[in-house]
């Protein structure tokens, strides 16, 4: 085909070519997977917000604070009035429960681990605002 | 220095790790590699990459040439390797598509413009084929090597060179009848 004879033919190298072969260094090649890993990995966060569900439904402190005792022994202060609202609580596995609120969670354990503890429970929690309130 | 087709001198000298030799093979082969890249990807800055891929290649494998076919051949199908290899295919469309709407326009000549148009409009059509299509096309027609050579480097038959250059002919044809 004529056509292609005449514009698929042969152009000059850009002079760069040599500094970037002189470099010595491959080109980095991005994943195909990766974006759609991240995207996936965004979906399940997203998912695992909208389906939390607590074991315990319910705002209100004391019920909350009884059932957690009842079921891992751990004596957790819940304040009556909060700036966020409490939701719930949920046993992830023995000795380690999340306290539901409406904008997270709040992880906590028995207090024979190593870090802060509070009478009968420690908070893993890493965020300042946690401790505050669970202190 | 100059390299003439299968220099084995030069090649030699590169294998023992003479710098000055291998930018004398670098010099006799950018422009090859380069269009061979540019043609198949039709995106300047995936060209570059894999162009400075195949000579960073080049520079650590040449010990492994043994000469058992053409030196060219060997190229060519590192090349190609890395053409195929080649998965970014969003960049490679972003390109295109930058390309078909911001084409070069030289204001000296209209010739110069409807040509650049042209081309452009080609460039789509082949980037549009199959990669394993495409590939042949742009050994045929960039670099005009023969079936036989093509069929060495890609690794098959001629009857498939012919039969993949032959549908990719057709595809063509529709593409750019209006041309």
């Amino acid at each position: 085909m004529e056509i292609l004879e005449r514009n698929l033919g042969r152009v000059e190298a850009p002079a760069e070519l040599w500094d970037r072969v002189n470099g010595g260094r491959e080109t980095r090649r991005r994943s195909v997977w990766l974006p759609w890993a991240l995207a996936l990995a965004s979906a399940s966060v997203a998912m695992a917000g909208i389906f939390y569900k607590p074991a315990l439904r319910s705002d209100d402190p004391a019920l909350v604070r009884e059932w957690v005792k009842a079921r891992t022994g751990m004596d957790v202060p819940l304040a009556t009035q909060h700036v966020v609202r409490l939701t719930g609580a949920r046993v992830v596995k023995t000795g380690r429960i999340e306290i539901a609120y409406k904008s997270g969670v709040v992880l906590i354990s028995k207090a024979d681990g190593a870090g802060a503890h509070w009478g009968t429970y420690a908070i893993e929690c890493e965020k300042p605002a946690c401790v505050l309130c669970h202190s | 220095m100059v390299l003439d087709g299968n220099d084995r001198e030069v090649i030699s000298a590169c294998q023992r790790g003479d710098r000055d030799a291998f930018r004398a093979l670098f010099e006799t082969y950018q422009d090859r590699v380069y269009s061979i890249a540019l043609r198949y990807s039709g995106d300047r800055a995936q060209a570059l990459d894999i162009a400075q891929d195949v000579f960073v290649k080049l520079l650590k494998n040449i010990g492994d040439f043994r000469g058992e076919s053409g030196f060219e051949t060997w190229l060519y199908r590192m090349v190609v390797n890395r053409c195929l290899d080649d998965k970014r295919s969003a960049r490679r469309w972003i390109g295109l598509v930058e390309g078909f709407f911001t084409r070069p326009v030289e204001p000296s000549a209209l010739n110069n413009v409807l040509r650049s148009e042209v081309q452009a409009r080609v460039q789509h059509a082949v980037a549009l084929l199959p990669p394993e299509q495409r590939v042949i096309v742009v050994l045929r027609y960039t670099e005009g090597l023969s079936y036989a050579e093509i069929a060495e480097i890609a690794g098959c038959s001629e009857g498939t060179v012919a039969s993949r250059l032959n549908r990719a002919h057709k595809f063509l044809e529709r593409r750019l009848k209006r041309i």
